[in-house]
């Protein structure tokens, strides 16, 4: 049986290639890999990242100029 | 090398932040403002708490840089604040018994004029609403574990440099999180991913 510690590194890219083969002919150690790549692959795109609002830098900068370090 | 450079470049905006140059310092509020904005967004799951957030850690980050000794990067440094300000944050809003917000329903102002990016036509605005909802209920560690490693894109090493644990401790957190994530999601994952995979063969 795989560890599933082994699945884990092989989504991560961290597992040899001999033993990502190696895991990969456990069907049950493979189903859990395909499973855990696709949904690290849908976390990314589903959260789509989101913008800054326009004046963000100027109110940093602004309330730095108000109140410098002392 | 791009890093090294990168952070040879850094030290000398520091450099000038030091002397009290604000204008230096909008160098690196545009370079990390967008992923210090998007962490904090998932971990308190609001836009304009995050938006408040984010800037309180650039002002903090400016106001504390004599202290910054360099050893670590910056922008590690800088997520250091800014997670600690999502921690507290959390336990005010925790201790007011107020409601944990959803990432999704906050981002409604967002869509129209502040620059989202534009929505993968393939992932479903469900699929988007749950992986988000889920991603806010995993327990605290878990989830600032997984949004560095997979939202964010960062290695293992760069995480625990920024939570200060080792990064087999951070390994664990995202398992966990990847588990907790798979066991909730799994058929609408699935669909997504075949339905991707189909798409992708068929060009």
């Amino acid at each position: 049986m795989t560890p599933r510690r082994d699945v884990h590194r092989a989504v991560d890219g961290e597992l040899s290639k001999r033993d990502t083969r190696r895991l990969e002919a456990d069907p049950q150690a493979k189903a859990e890999l395909d499973g855990l790549k696709a949904l690290a692959d849908a976390a990314r795109d589903a959260v789509r990242p989101v913008e800054p609002p326009s004046g963000f830098k100027k109110k940093v900068l602004d309330e730095l100029r108000k109140r410098p370090p002392k | 090398m791009v890093v090294k450079q990168s952070m040879s470049d850094e030290t000398g905006i520091i450099g000038r932040c030091l002397k009290g140059d604000v204008e230096a310092y909008g160098r690196l509020v545009d370079r990390y403002s967008a992923r210090i904005l998007n962490v904090a967004l998932m971990m308190v799951g609001d836009r304009h708490e995050a938006e408040d957030i984010a800037q309180d850690a650039f002002i903090r980050a400016f106001r504390g840089l004599a202290g910054f000794r360099g050893r670590a990067r910056f922008s590690s440094w800088l997520h250091q604040i800014a997670l600690n300000l999502c921690r507290d944050h959390l336990k005010k809003r925790a201790r007011g018994g107020g409601p944990v917000p959803m990432a999704e329903e906050t981002l409604e102002g967002s869509r129209d004029g502040d620059g989202e990016a534009s929505p993968d036509p393939m992932i479903s605005a469900e699929l988007s609403e749950t992986m988000r909802e889920e991603i806010s209920r995993l327990p605290y560690l878990y989830r600032e574990a997984f949004v560095l490693r997979h939202l964010q894109g960062m290695e293992y090493f760069e995480v625990a440099a920024i939570t200060k644990v080792s990064a087999d401790t951070v390994r664990v957190r995202a398992y966990r999180a990847r588990e907790l994530l798979r066991g909730r999601l799994a058929p609408a994952v699935d669909t997504y991913w075949r339905e991707k995979a189909q798409k992708e063969h068929a060009r």
